[in-house]
């Protein structure tokens, strides 16, 4: 249970990823979210993938935070694959492996002619698995490095309105208590004789059970964090003060600049390699442009 | 400084009022205890206080509540946010950020306060709490008394002339519990705060207030300055609060006088002469001659040539079985490998025993309680749980032989109807007798009248006794509590306890409160930093004040009246027998 709210919260360590801004991080992830959605090739895509990772290392993250993320990329990468590899529908496509037959009793009908693994459809899911991997991974470095505060401080410094970014980091606060809460349910259920793993019926019924005491528990929480916070003047006014004023080290403007330059810049090419490949618009001055968007995105 | 004047107020979809007609002056400076049973409208009471009770909650409101001249109902809650701070049961629901500083800030941020001006509030607030040195901790890293006092800190940093608050010592060790009373006594005696303070444990709070105020289904039902308030004892009695161990000790024992303090209650003691009047305490009947505390209950005495004789009735004492139910070797367990919260646990529980493991919070009650029903594996050595290693088992290995009643019983409770809550173990069980189990384990939580309610919808104390219920409707071997008396009122904690009792029941409990402890358990554990440093039957444990300190426990204001009496004695009716076998003349009853 303890383990469980651990993976949840910040560690705050003296890394020079702690010590980027958290608006700077905001602009990082979604710069990198763009990057992740314009980019094709699987060589730069695994390439972006390594230099988020690096970033943990750079971050010297605790080993249980670390597990975590690899069980979560597993997860995501193989059912990402997995499924495009059935069911990619694009042409052309090649069957390297049959699981239902066409001629297959029932099944093969069933299925509209046969299920198979295709090489295509492999090779596609790993693009996608690879792009969703890398912003699953930064966006939980950023959180795993960012004390709360920071990061609402950070979402107000980018014009996010206090009440929402407030919402936003409270909830994010509260997780690790409802996940160790959960926990606490399905124990109560398997000493009482139920067994909550049970294929089927056990599962659908945990959930249901799982749901009316932790809802229920939340809803009191809530009750008292807001009658805590209105207490302390909350919303009572327009505007608000802060204590600690968020600065911009040099550092922080450097990275913002490059990754804000290199996703405006990806974009940008991949926006003309396309014009060109659908016919749209073509001129010679840019070969070098389309040269890039080929080889490297 | 506080002015209500009839008022009334009934929370939205609901037809009977939760206040009904309440009127209540408080001067400046005053340090108010409101208490009563549970659900009588204390908590609603408060955020009258600060406006969030109309402005916030909605609800028919009528009636004057005037905080420093301003109308509440006619006030910007900005303002009155200023005026009066308010700090809740359960400092984790209320600490939201991730450092002490940034929590402090909060308030003085929302009112506009210049960063400079912020800091400095900071600063002072964290001094008056005592928790200067903790300014850039983290909230997780600091104990239930320190977050605590971090929710008043940010109250102060608003500089609120009044402070309500609603149960803040209710989770607490006594340790904790000691730091924020005296944080609290401090500011109102050097600050003038003006204190309103709701808490049901009454009996340790008593001797801090200058006033108690008792409310009773939604009306204020009694009132009087503290000095005085138990020369009314039937009111208390009546409505199952606890009373303060020396004021019962000087009414039992005749004496119109009511102290608060284990101080007090010696020097009207000296004045009576009791002290003086036993003259060789060595003539007392020995108190390990005495059954038990609860055959005193039938126990009859004569005074004979100034020796007592005790004629006693058949106590009604656990059935011990000699063999181990739990057997438990070098326990070594934590959930990070470098930070273990148990260190090398030997311990062995026979049938029938009833345990209370007792220490400070982090000590590692809990999590000895978790390995006992399999949720926990140890690190190293082994657990045996009747006669099984717990290491490949789980809870489910253990449904329907051990019972489990959560801190929190909320958590415990997920179908529809109390009925179906006690229903769902014998069910999955699939044991015989079902209806006859449900009904029996209601009764005994006189909760069968609620059996069609949904759990969650029932007050704290019912809710308690419907996880109860749903744990005995399994008649398991052996039950464990983990803080079952925490923000529950006397009876409920006496009505779930003496079941137990009854019951002979196999049980090991958490508890902070000693005089549960001493009432209840037929064995005490003192622990400390994962380790247990006493073990033994309550009456030895309770003489070993060296490992009581370490735990940060103290003897019960009865047994230091008796020490200084220079006799053993455990309990009121002990102390009190005693003393009147042996000192009739002083009696003046």
């Amino acid at each position: 249970m303890i383990g469980a709210r651990s993976i949840a919260e910040p560690t705050i360590k003296d890394t020079v990823i702690h010590r980027i801004d958290p608006r700077a991080k905001i602009l990082i992830l979604i710069s990198t979210a763009f990057i992740a959605v314009a980019l094709d090739n699987p060589k730069t895509m695994f390439l972006l993938f390594l230099t988020v990772l690096f970033g943990f290392a750079l971050a010297r993250m605790p080993a249980i935070k670390i597990k975590t993320l690899a069980l979560l990329l597993v997860f995501l990468i193989w059912g990402t694959i997995y499924s495009q590899a059935l069911f990619y529908s694009q042409l052309p496509r090649t069957v390297i492996f049959t699981i239902i037959s066409p001629d297959f009793p029932v099944l093969g009908w069933l299925t509209n002619g046969g299920l198979f693994v295709y090489e295509e459809g492999l090779h596609h899911g790993a693009i996608q698995g690879l792009r969703s991997a890398s912003i699953l991974s930064l966006g939980l470095l950023m959180c795993w490095t960012t004390d709360s505060r920071d990061m609402l401080n950070g979402m107000v410094g980018l014009k996010v309105p206090y009440s929402v970014a407030f919402m936003v980091v409270t909830a994010v606060r509260f997780l690790p208590i409802i996940i160790t809460e959960i926990a606490t349910v399905v124990t109560v259920q398997r000493l009482r004789g139920f067994n909550p793993k049970r294929i089927g019926s056990g599962m659908i019924k945990t959930l249901l059970n799982i749901l009316t005491p932790t809802l229920a528990n939340c809803v009191r929480r809530t009750g008292t964090l807001a009658v805590s916070i209105q207490s302390r003047a909350f919303r009572s006014n327009l505007n608000r003060t802060y204590l600690k004023k968020l600065k911009f080290s040099d550092a922080d403007k450097i990275v913002i600049v490059v990754f804000v330059f290199t996703a405006t810049s990806i974009v940008i090419i991949k926006f003309l390699y396309s014009m060109y490949t659908s016919g749209i618009y073509y001129t010679s001055g840019l070969r070098p442009v389309y040269a890039i968007a080929r080889g490297y995105l | 400084m506080i002015e209500i004047k009839d008022l009334w107020y009934t929370y939205p979809g609901r037809s009977e009022p939760t206040l009904k007609g309440i009127n209540l002056t408080v001067e400046k400076g005053e340090f108010v205890l409101l208490t009563g049973p549970t659900g009588c409208g204390k908590s609603t009471l408060l955020k009258t206080l600060n406006g969030i009770i109309p402005h916030e909650s909605g609800g028919i409101f009528s009636g004057s509540v005037k905080v420093k001249g301003l109308e509440t109902v006619d006030s910007n809650q900005m303002e009155i946010s200023k005026e009066v701070g308010l700090v809740f049961q359960n400092p984790d629901d209320q600490i939201f950020s991730t450092t002490v500083e940034d929590e402090v800030a909060f308030g003085p941020e929302n009112l506009c306060f210049e960063p400079k001006e912020i800091d400095r509030k900071i600063g002072e607030a964290l001094e008056i709490v005592g928790m200067a040195d903790h300014r850039l901790a983290s909230t997780n890293a600091l104990s239930g008394g320190q977050k605590q006092r971090i929710c008043i800190a940010s109250m102060l940093a608003m500089m609120p002339e009044i402070l309500a608050m609603d149960e803040p010592v209710s989770q607490m060790d006594p340790m904790g519990t000691r730091e924020v009373l005296n944080t609290v006594r401090e500011l109102n005696r050097k600050l003038k705060t003006t204190i309103l303070l709701v808490e049901h444990r009454l009996h340790e709070l008593a001797s801090f207030v200058d006033r108690i105020v008792i409310m009773d289904d939604g009306k204020i039902i009694f009132d009087q300055p503290a000095s005085k308030a138990f020369d009314y004892l039937e009111v208390f009695y009546r409505l199952g609060l606890r009373i303060p161990e020396p004021v019962e000790l000087c009414h039992s024992l005749g004496i119109k006088a009511s102290p608060l303090s284990v101080k007090g209650a010696i020097a009207v003691l000296n004045r009576e002469n009791f002290k003086e009047n036993i003259k060789d305490p060595q003539n007392i009947l020995n108190v390990e001659e005495i059954p038990s505390i609860h055959a005193l209950d039938n126990l009859s005495t004569h005074v004979v040539d100034n020796h007592s004789i005790y004629e006693i009735k058949t106590p009604s004492k656990p059935a011990l079985d000699n063999s181990p139910i739990i057997s438990i070797q070098d326990l070594w367990s934590g959930y990070e490998k470098n930070k273990m919260v148990l260190k090398g646990i030997n311990l062995e529980i026979n049938k029938g025993e009833r345990v209370a493991i007792m220490g400070t919070n982090g000590s590692g009650k809990s999590t000895l309680l978790l390995h006992l029903a399999a949720i926990l594996k140890p690190h190293k050595g082994n657990v045996k749980v009747f006669g099984e290693d717990t290491r490949p088992k789980n809870p489910y290995s253990f449904a329907g032989r051990v019972g489990f009643v959560f801190q929190n019983p909320d958590l415990m409770l997920f179908c529809d109807s109390a009925e179906e809550e006690a229903r769902f173990g014998p069910v999955q069980l699939k044991y015989n007798d079902i209806e006859e189990r449900v009904r029996e384990s209601l009764e005994a939580m006189s909760i069968l009248h609620l059996k069609h309610d949904h759990p969650q919808a029932l007050s704290r104390g019912q809710r308690l006794r419907t996880a109860v219920a749903s744990v005995l409707s399994i008649n398991p071997e052996i039950i464990l509590l983990d803080e079952p008396t925490t923000g529950q009122d006397r009876v409920n904690i006496e009505q779930m306890m003496d079941f137990f009792k009854n019951n002979n029941s196999t049980m090991v409990f958490c508890t902070h409160d000693i005089e549960v402890a001493m009432s209840y358990a037929t064995r005490i554990l003192v622990m400390n930093e994962g380790q247990i440093i006493a073990d033994g039957k309550g009456k030895e444990v309770i003489k070993d004040v060296e490992s009581l300190r370490k735990a940060s426990l103290t003897q019960p204001p009865v047994v230091k009246i008796a020490n200084h009496l220079g006799i053993d004695a455990f309990s009121v009716k002990e102390l009190v027998e005693m003393l009147t076998c042996r000192n009739p003349e002083a009696m003046k009853c």
